[in-house]
């Protein structure tokens, strides 16, 4: 798996790849829900969340993984979730952490498939 | 007539009484991914605002590019050398654009929102477990029982560092948890793991108070000598939003309904619509930070704007205000709506009524969360008090001469119990004894001189307190005068108390043993406003041997209630 240089969010991988994605709360708790390619994914184990799941499809398709991270009013302005994805094929990169909005807040991960 | 003044976290209290009562002087200080299309037409059923190149005048877009703002910011805080990236976050915005270009979903958002914050004021007036007067140790206080608040005081030291400094009036109180210093000193971040992980440290609190002679500079004043009291306090169980009973919530509330709205937008049909927009959108904000963009979320918020809302929403304004602006966003915006066909317009409503069911269950979430509180729990203290006869004056030149008393070592068990008839996390209901109306507080403390002065008849077991109180619900009181959301209740409370003062055996004009009943009336009468009406009946004070008959009376004011009060009504 690599990283694009100029974008976060976007990773190239083989068809076949085991994805991790592992979201760590800081200064809040954790409470975290994601999906993958039309699916909600459940957790491989909490605290912090980790999520996984393999990407398979035709050279050149591209799949989306949506996560989402509950804040409470309580939590201090830089609560925020720390995100890091990781390939069972080698690469593992941080993704810009996501800060408290109330109720939640959300971001997105594209998997092009090379 | 004495005024006290009490500032407790953002709560504050001012109290105005006839006379004084203390019991103690020195002791007691659906599932959603269900949502059909006709829910999501029956939620958005509003005048669409939607206009391709006014996109800023449609609600629910605002508030998604009010996300990416509060993003952008957050992002260019941790690291303000380069430019946020914000590929993560097209998305959101372009989903909320073209959720909005449906004409059933528009401007659902405002009034969502509005429910929310109408949920909170009713449960925090609702709430009747604050201790809003001043405490029992303070002048001018109707409270005959300390109530539990430890997990307040561990909320302020993990969310802002190792040491919180509160200063009101003429008393300063620094407070710190183990866990604060473990988190704020690099050993380790302040993650849910490591809260989990480090619990015990989590739920001990170390405070100490001092007399200061000035506001504006009381870190001055805290020396040894200005040292008025300080303790170590436990909590039994954890009640913030960190506790692990709110992961069970989110599990049994809003789990499903979180999992539905990812699973919609991570729908590979949905995806191919909207990702178009995600380059040309990504295009003119790198093209702008530079120019326009990057002042805007690097500026200070204005004083006024404590939250930073005010900020976001001009950034996001912006952010809008270029896309509606550029020609290759704008090209490819008509391109995409053009393209959004009947089967793509039930993706986008199914995903429009998770969004809402969703918000629903949120407020369920936190009324859930609100009521962790209840039920028992207690905490243990042990400290150590320095009393003095006067208030230290100081200045630059000169200190007063306050007369010490001798300093006592003290332990204390506290234990509160709040009716409890959520039963979301725990299927099991607490009434408290009493009936699910009244919640108990007792205290038990004991305390023991350092070096005691036998000429004062003074030995090492200086005494030893017990307190108990009960508190009645009745109802919303005067209900007329009340807004809707505000849901503060009329509260009677009757508490006794016994003291046990070693040193007054055998003392002229003593009694070692004090009994003092408390009947207390709190009536609520507008925003966050009520009037406490007490009885007191003792057997003597610790100044005065005969017995007594007090009444009080004051008026309470909670900025707690107010405040969440007007949000709700704004």
């Amino acid at each position: 798996m690599t990283q694009d240089p100029s974008s976060d969010a976007n990773f190239t991988v083989a068809s076949g790849e085991q994805i991790t994605v592992t979201l760590q709360s800081v200064q809040c708790n954790c409470n975290t829900s994601a999906g993958f390619d039309g699916s909600a994914l459940a957790k491989s184990s909490s605290i912090p969340d980790i999520y996984m799941f393999q990407v398979v499809g035709s050279s050149g398709t591209e799949k989306i993984f949506v996560g989402l991270c509950e804040f409470m009013a309580a939590d201090p302005v830089t609560a925020h979730y720390t995100v890091r994805v990781a390939s069972n094929q080698g690469g593992s990169f941080t993704v810009s952490s996501v800060y408290k909005e109330v109720p939640n807040a959300s971001f997105q991960l594209y998997f092009d498939i090379s | 007539m004495k005024v006290s003044v009490s500032m407790r976290l953002s709560s504050l209290l001012l109290c105005a009484s006839a006379a004084v009562v203390s019991a103690n002087a020195q002791n007691h200080p659906a599932s959603p991914s269900g949502a059909d299309l006709r829910t999501a037409k029956a939620l958005c059923p509003s005048t669409s605002t939607f206009q391709p190149n006014h996109l800023e005048n449609n609600a629910d877009i605002l508030k998604a590019a009010n996300g990416l703002a509060i993003q952008m910011i957050g992002r260019y805080n941790a690291d303000p050398s380069k430019r946020p990236d914000m590929s993560d976050q097209w998305g959101r915005l372009d989903l909320a654009i073209i959720s909005a270009a449906d004409p059933s979903c528009v401007a659902e958002t405002v009034t969502s929102n509005k429910i929310t914050k109408a949920a909170t004021a009713q449960a925090t007036t609702a709430q009747t477990n604050k201790q809003v007067g001043a405490p029992p140790s303070s002048a001018g206080s109707t409270s005959a029982v300390q109530k539990v608040g430890i997990p307040e005081l561990l909320g302020i030291a993990v969310n802002n560092g190792a040491v919180t400094n509160n200063v009101t009036g003429t008393t300063m109180t620094l407070s710190s948890s183990p866990y604060g210093f473990i988190t704020a000193f690099g050993r380790d971040d302040d993650t849910q793991f490591n809260y989990d992980k480090y619990w015990l440290a989590a739920r001990i609190g170390v405070s100490a108070t001092f007399n200061v002679a000035s506001s504006t500079d009381a870190l001055a004043s805290a020396t040894r000598k200005q040292v008025s009291q300080w303790q170590i306090k436990g909590t039994f169980r954890d009640t913030s939003v960190r506790s692990t009973d709110v992961n069970k919530i989110f599990r049994a509330i809003l789990q499903e309904a979180a999992d539905a709205i990812v699973k919609d937008a991570s729908n590979e049909i949905l995806d191919a619509l909207y990702r178009p927009l995600a380059q040309p959108a990504n295009t003119i904000y790198t093209q702008s930070w530079e120019t326009s963009l990057q002042t805007l979320v690097s500026q200070a918020p204005a004083a006024a704007d404590t939250d930073g809302t005010q900020k976001a929403a001009g950034i996001a304004n912006q952010l809008l205000h270029l896309l509606d602006n550029d020609s290759p966003y704008q090209k490819v915006l008509t391109q995409t709506l053009a393209e959004q066909t009947s089967n793509l317009s039930e993706l986008i409503q199914k995903y429009e009524a998770d969004n809402a069911a969703y918000r629903s269950k949120e407020t369920e979430f936190e009324k859930a969360v609100a009521a962790i509180a209840k039920g028992w729990n207690g905490d243990i203290l042990f400290g150590q008090r320095f009393p003095t006869t006067a208030t230290s004056t100081m200045s630059s030149s000169s200190s007063s001469a306050a007369s010490h008393m001798p300093d006592y070592l003290l332990g204390e068990v506290d234990i509160t119990c709040d009716p409890k008839t959520d039963t979301t996390v725990n299927a099991q209901r607490v009434h408290c004894f009493l009936g699910k109306h009244t919640s108990i507080t007792g205290n038990f403390s004991t305390t023991f001189y350092t070096s005691p002065n036998a000429t004062l008849n003074e030995k090492i077991f200086r005494g030893a307190q017990a307190a108990l109180q009960a508190q009645w619900n009745l109802g919303p009181g005067f209900a007329k005068i009340k807004s809707a959301n505000d849901k503060s209740q009329m509260t009677l409370s009757v508490s006794g108390s016994y003291q046990r003062l070693q040193e007054d055996k055998d003392q002229s004009g003593k009694r070692p043993d004090i009994v003092l009943g408390t009947i207390k009336l709190e009536i609520p009468i507008s925003g966050g406003t009520s009037v406490p009406l007490s009885f007191a009946v003792a057997n003597a004070s610790e100044q005065v041997k005969g017995t007594y008959v007090k009444g009080n009376f004051g008026i309470s004011f909670d900025l707690d209630k107010l405040a969440s009060l007007l949000k709700a009504s704004q």
